[in-house]
């Protein structure tokens, strides 16, 4: 039968790595997404809704921690909260699915198209992330992360972290859809450091909508060490056609892709330069 | 299992399986108000309050609820004591089905517990995880900001939702026009839902009514704001089976073997059917009147597919999940034939014949897959054509759009006591599916009772006899009560949809710029069964040629065969598809010509006291009948909206969006037309008798879908009988008990149901005055007139309703007062509108962004204005969703990409524009009380008045539906 016989609630995260080992198992929490089917193909839940760390949220001026149990719509209730993730999560994503889908499951149903927006953002600030393999604990950046797709799908996630976004630093973003609350054909976020000599000393950006895998990660090296102006950003984002492969489907041609790729991302760094201009 | 949950406030212990979802355990447990959607939790219909948390109680584990405090509607309010949500449901018209109402008000409760004041952009906010199909969301969003008043101790006014003027105050048809009446005429950008109501403008008639004409509350309001068990899936019966269907992953396959031993050897498994297990009756699905049209090309379980979703085997189980594994038990060994998806393809020489059953009588074509050439024209060609000084053509195209209820399709039988067929489904055509049924299964139609509760909408969808057959073969099989609901996925692949059309226009103008002849060549695609094929395309080819009516016109059509999921009935039937092709053909002429293109449309629309030229040669599956538009209100709706619009400061004026010269704005309209019932064909019958107390009970066959026909018809034989509308007590409609009625389509029930309440109702007057001059007040019946729930003197003597109850059933001349009524009509009087759009067109990503949507209706006497109003909203969307975002497409192997609201986008309430109502009222003498119909009209205007609007903002027409980004941006740059 393609339904779970066994359901746990540990208390404790060591309780939760260890059941976690057994095959066919889910770790679960929320499950807005997860449990979007009418059966559910594991033999044994494991609920995490009730081990403390991983439903903290801890905020300081530097950022904050989130565990991943926590639902996506708590995340909303940081004032801090960068702007791009507050439409990414508000914009697609319709309130009674982020009540309850969690940090865990937005990162495991990452290809969900009402998640790309999430994504990108997460990408572009390139967050951190934190699990346990083995009872120890370990840290990447999502980006590092999603290169290696398959093992991050196994990855018993404790928390992220999502720093704030200081002065010098921006964030923008920007997506093609068919109407204002629809999924994005393609999406784009950036994030822009600026220097004291007000150049660009990193920039980040996520796409998307424009190849096979849910989220392409890239750099514009061009904008590193020059202003960030839009004389600049235009010159910049003409790269952006060869770093993308888009495939077409019904929502967008390959060539309509690739064309919105570089809007969007032109789009999303001068939504940053009007943040560094105070516009 | 056992969890610990505090249920609506109160200490629970629930026996829960490890994998049950909490909603499941809820209607368990007797709360019905939480609903099943679809199986993703994008619909919203299963919300429920996790302390005090909107979540989707279908993604959810019951265990996982174990330790917390779930509320639901019932936990809120009851029928006998609402709470001020329920009750601003109630008054603002924001119920129509009333399926999801109760995710919508527990929604809004979690957020007035957090933010008692809060602003409507986050009331829209908090319903955005509720899609709403019906309301546009305007409603649900007033009665949210207004409950929210009144929770918060404001003074609240009496809600006043309309403006009416009586008679239409001369300034509204000439300048200078007084924009106040308007809110400024430019619709501003914050009176979505506060301050703008719908406005009337009424013929003097109106004035000496009582109910009808006026908002009366819904008479299943309350029962649909408390979420009262009231639809279909409501029920509980003991042994009851749960049904599931194996559906075909081919597009075009014969079984060549069929093996279901290791399903029946399931545990749990009552019954597999193949087609090895049911008798082979060929059929035609569409919930049409007797004899249906042909062909007949469906049986209920066959050895054939023809889309990917097509019926293959069915199974009874005790649970869903028994029932669900044991269609994976099913091995189907199929031969996999050549498919075909373009009906262009689908009609070369060569291409696979989708249907080669020898038995199948009625295909026109099969070896081409033709299966209807539909040819009508009238007018003197040679004459007409001679006149035209300018000939245009114009191909267009229109897409699949599925109806989406948000409620699926679902069906309860069982035998009772007597060995007759019970069946209780979610249907829009009860009588149909009693007859069309009973071959199928094996029995006479006397042994067959159809009941339909409410319904949590249908648009169409359910005016189709799609599952009733199988469920009850399930119960024969099993002698067992039997509930089968499709999935979300299920309704995408294996349910109905509207027709995608290909619309060739030829159309030629004199010198002095007249309409005088016009051609309308359709290829159809009915997908892999005929059902509503034929009857679609005639109501296509009459609306296409109506609004503008040459002298000569010229309908051909080819209804094809493919393999796409079939399409059906769905709101509009027809007229959508017609009148994006035509508004937006006689949009392109008017520019070609140099001329104004509203002048150059109100100067060739129709008229009152034309003929319809079209009527005649074209009915609906058989040949027509001589109409003429006896009311009209067109030219008004034409005046009023763009003036309402402020049209003339817009429209060809080169707007951006300050300091974003890459947002251009743009202003479109289009005229609609469309048909009240069908002529010649529908019949409803209503029933009334008086009680003891004087109320009345009113009986009818008619089927409210949410849209507010039982309060309609209820307000009809209240204005008739002189008494308020809750001294009438409706019940619809169960075969065994109401009058036979065709069913809830072709905007028929306010005519001519409406007309059958009208003829009971007056019947029953007569009996009622005669009763009281000859036994009560002793003078003649033309003294007496009915008013106040008495009968009144004309010397003022009178006796009360009750009195005259009590007296002609207990004392005098003892009788039942009552009457049966029956109507049908040979006219079907059009409503006419003037739909307005703008938008903003972002000329980088072609994205259209749709700002504000207008709709001047005439729809003869709007009997409940309110509800009137509700349909003119969430039609409006529906015609939205239409033109912008909701497509059904396919892969290469003709497998569904659409199968969730992700995939398939509907509207949400953080997305809405601007939607407003005027109705502009004519008094039509065939309709009771001077009715029209209102139901279908709002689905024609929105696409070809944004094809206008994106014109006017970049100078293109589109010719093709829907206006994707990408469509939008090639039209710009190519």
């Amino acid at each position: 039968m393609a339904n779970p016989k066994t359901y746990l609630r540990p208390t404790t995260l060591d309780q939760a790595s260890e059941l976690a080992q057994q095959p066919d198992s889910l770790l679960l929490a929320g499950g807005a997404l997860a449990l979007g089917t009418l059966d559910l193909p594991y033999t044994t839940v494991i609920d995490l809704q009730a081990i403390p760390e991983l439903n903290r949220l801890e905020m300081d001026e530097g950022g904050v921690t989130v565990g991943s149990a926590v639902k996506l719509e708590q995340l909303l209730g940081w004032d801090q909260l960068p702007e791009v993730f507050r439409q990414a999560l508000t914009r697609a994503l319709p309130a009674n699915v982020r009540t309850n889908l969690s940090i865990l499951e937005s990162l495991r149903e990452r290809r969900h198209p009402m998640l790309r927006e999430w994504l990108a953002a997460i990408t572009a600030h390139d967050i951190g992330v934190e699990w346990l393999k083995d009872g120890q604990r370990d840290w990447e950046s999502i980006a590092g992360l999603l290169v290696h797709a398959d093992e991050f799908d196994h990855l018993f996630i404790t928390s992220i972290d999502i720093p704030a976004v200081p002065q010098r630093q921006a964030l923008g973003s920007a997506f093609v859809a068919r109407t204002p609350a629809d999924v994005p054909i393609v999406n784009a976020a950036v994030y822009v450091y600026l220097n004291e000599e007000n150049t660009v000393e990193s920039m980040f950006g996520a796409l998307c909508g424009v190849s096979t895998d849910p989220v392409l990660a890239f750099t514009l090296e061009t904008l590193i060490g020059n202003p960030l102006d839009a004389a600049n950003i235009a010159s910049a984002v003409k790269a952006v056609a060869t770093l993308v492969d888009p495939v077409s489907d019904y929502l967008g041609s390959a060539e309509y892709r690739r064309e919105m790729a570089r809007v969007c991302v032109e789009r999303a760094l001068t939504e940053c330069l009007e943040q560094f201009s105070g516009e | 299992m056992n969890i610990n949950v505090t249920l609506n406030n109160e200490k629970r212990t629930l026996d829960v399986q490890p994998h049950e979802r909490l909603l499941r355990v809820l209607r368990r447990a007797g709360c019905y108000s939480v609903k099943f959607g679809d199986e993703h939790g994008l619909t919203g219909s299963d919300t429920v309050l996790l302390d005090g948390i909107p979540v989707n109680s279908g993604n959810l584990l019951a265990v996982q609820a174990d330790g917390h405090a779930v509320l639901t509607l019932e936990g809120i309010g009851s029928s006998r004591n609402l709470h001020q949500l329920q009750e601003a449901f109630i008054e603002t018209g924001a119920i129509q089905s009333g399926y999801n109402t109760p995710a919508q008000i527990l929604c809004a409760y979690a957020l007035l517990q957090q933010n008692p004041n809060p602003t409507e952009a986050e009331v829209r906010e908090a319903l955005s995880g509720v899609l709403d199909r019906e309301t546009g969301y305007i409603k649900p969003v007033q009665a949210i900001l207004r409950a929210a008043a009144v929770l918060r101790g404001e003074d609240v006014p009496p809600y006043e939702p309309l403006q009416r003027a009586i008679p239409a105050p001369p300034e509204l048809f000439g300048a200078p026009f007084d924009d106040s009446l308007f809110g400024g005429g430019d619709g501003g950008g914050d009176v979505q839902t506060r301050t703008r109501a719908a406005i009337i403008v009424s013929p003097p008639e109106v004035e000496a009514l009582k109910t009808v004409g006026k908002s009366e509350p819904k008479v299943d309001a309350v029962k649909l704001a408390a979420g009262k068990p009231v639809y279909t899936d409501d029920i509980e019966m003991p042994g009851m089976l749960h049904a599931a269907l194996l559906t075909s992953p081919h597009a075009h396959a014969r079984i060549k073997h069929i093996d279901t031993r290791a399903a029946k050897a399931l545990p749990g498994v009552h019954a597999v059917l193949t087609y090895q297990d049911v008798p082979r009756v060929h059929y035609a699905s569409g919930g049409q009147t007797y004899p249906n049209p042909k062909p007949y090309d469906q049986v209920s379980l066959d050895n054939k597919v023809r889309h990917v979703g097509d019926r293959v085997a069915v199974v009874a189980a005790e649970t869903p999940e028994i029932a669900r594994e044991a269609l994976k038990l099913i091995e189907v060994d199929y031969e996999v034939l050549p498919a075909v998806f373009d009906p262009l393809e689908a009609m070369a020489d060569g291409a696979p014949v989708i249907h080669d059953d020898p038995n199948v009588d009625g295909i026109f074509d099969a070896a081409h897959n033709i299966v209807h050439r539909i040819h009508a024209d009238v007018g003197d060609p040679n004459a007409q054509w001679a006149l035209a000084a300018r000939v245009f053509e114009g191909e267009y195209k229109v897409h699949q759009v599925q109806q989406a209820s948000i409620e699926p399709h679902v069906t309860v039988t069982w035998w009772d006591e007597d060995d007759r067929m019970n069946i209780r489904t979610s249907t829009q055509v009860p009588f149909h599916v009693r007859r069309m049924v009973a071959p199928l299964i094996g029995l006479p139609v006397k042994k067959i009772r159809v009941i339909k509760p409410r319904i949590g909408g249908g648009f169409g969808g359910k005016q189709e006899m799609l599952i009733e057959d199988l469920c009850a073969h399930l119960t024969i099989a099993t002698g067992r009560p039997v509930r089968f609901e499709y999935t979300r996925e299920q309704e995408f692949t294996s349910a109905r949809s509207r027709h995608p059309q290909i619309l060739r226009f030829k159309t030629g103008v004199s010198a002095d710029g007249k309409i005088v002849a016009a051609e309308l060549h359709i290829i159809a695609n009915t997908g892999s069964y005929g059902t509503h094929g034929l009857t679609v395309q005639m109501v296509s080819g009459f609306r296409g040629l109506s609004t503008y009516n040459a002298p000569y016109s010229k309908f051909t059509c080819d209804v094809v065969y493919t393999n796409i999921p079939t399409p059906g009935a769905y709101r509009g039937y027809g007229a959508p598809q017609a009148l994006f092709a035509l508004e937006v053909h006689i949009e392109e002429i008017a520019v070609a010509l140099g001329l104004d293109v509203v002048e150059f449309k109100r100067r060739n629309a129709i008229k009152q006291g034309d003929p319809l030229m079209m009527a005649v040669a074209l009915g609906e599956g058989r040949e027509g009948m001589p109409q003429v538009v006896t009311t009209c209100a067109l030219p008004e709706c034409i005046d009023i909206g763009a003036r309402a619009m402020g049209w003339y400061s817009k429209r060809g004026q080169d707007r951006s969006v300050p300091g974003k010269p890459h947002l251009k704005k743009g202003i479109g309209m289009a005229l609609a037309m469309h048909g009240t019932g069908i002529a010649g064909l529908d019949m409803g019958a209503a029933s009334i008798k008086m009680n003891d107390d004087g109320s009345f009970n009113l009986l009818f066959g008619a089927t409210d879908l949410g849209t507010g026909a039982d309060t309609v018809l209820a307000q009809i034989a209240a204005e008739t009988l002189g008494v308020p509308l809750n001294d009438i007590i409706v019940y619809a409609s169960d075969t065994d008990f109401t009058p036979f009625d065709t069913g809830a389509y072709a905007s028929s029930t306010t005519y001519i149901s409406g007309g059958a309440v009208l003829k009971a109702s007056e019947d029953v007057r007569a009996q009622i005055l005669d009763h009281v001059a000859k036994h009560m007040l002793h003078c003649s019946p033309d003294d007496l007139e009915l008013e106040d729930r008495k009968v009144v003197h004309r010397d003022g003597r009178s006796v009360t309703m009750e009195q005259v109850g009590l007296h002609s059933l207990h004392q005098a001349d003892q009788k039942q007062i009552m009457a049966t009524a029956s109507h049908m009509s040979e006219l079907s009087p059009p409503p006419f509108a003037a739909q307005f759009a703008e938008v903003t067109v972002d000329t980088q990503t072609g994205q259209v962004t749709v700002d504000r949507l207008l709709m001047a209706v005439d729809c003869g006497i709007a009997i409940n204005p309110i509800t009137a109003a509700g349909q003119v909203e969430g039609g409006m969307v529906q015609a939205l969703g239409y033109a912008h975002c909701e497509e059904m497409v396919y892969d290469e192997n003709g497998k569904s990409l659409a199968t969730d609201f992700s995939t398939y986008h509907i509207y949400r309430s953080t997305e809405m524009p601007q939607l407003e109502v005027i109705f502009v009222e004519t008094y039509e003498p065939s309709g009771p009380y001077g009715a029209k119909a209102v139901a279908e009209i709002p689905k024609d205007g929105v696409a070809p008045a944004m094809s206008s609007a994106i014109y006017d903002a970049i100078g293109v027409h589109l010719r093709e539906i829907p206006f994707t980004p990408e469509k939008v941006w090639r039209a710009i740059y190519q």
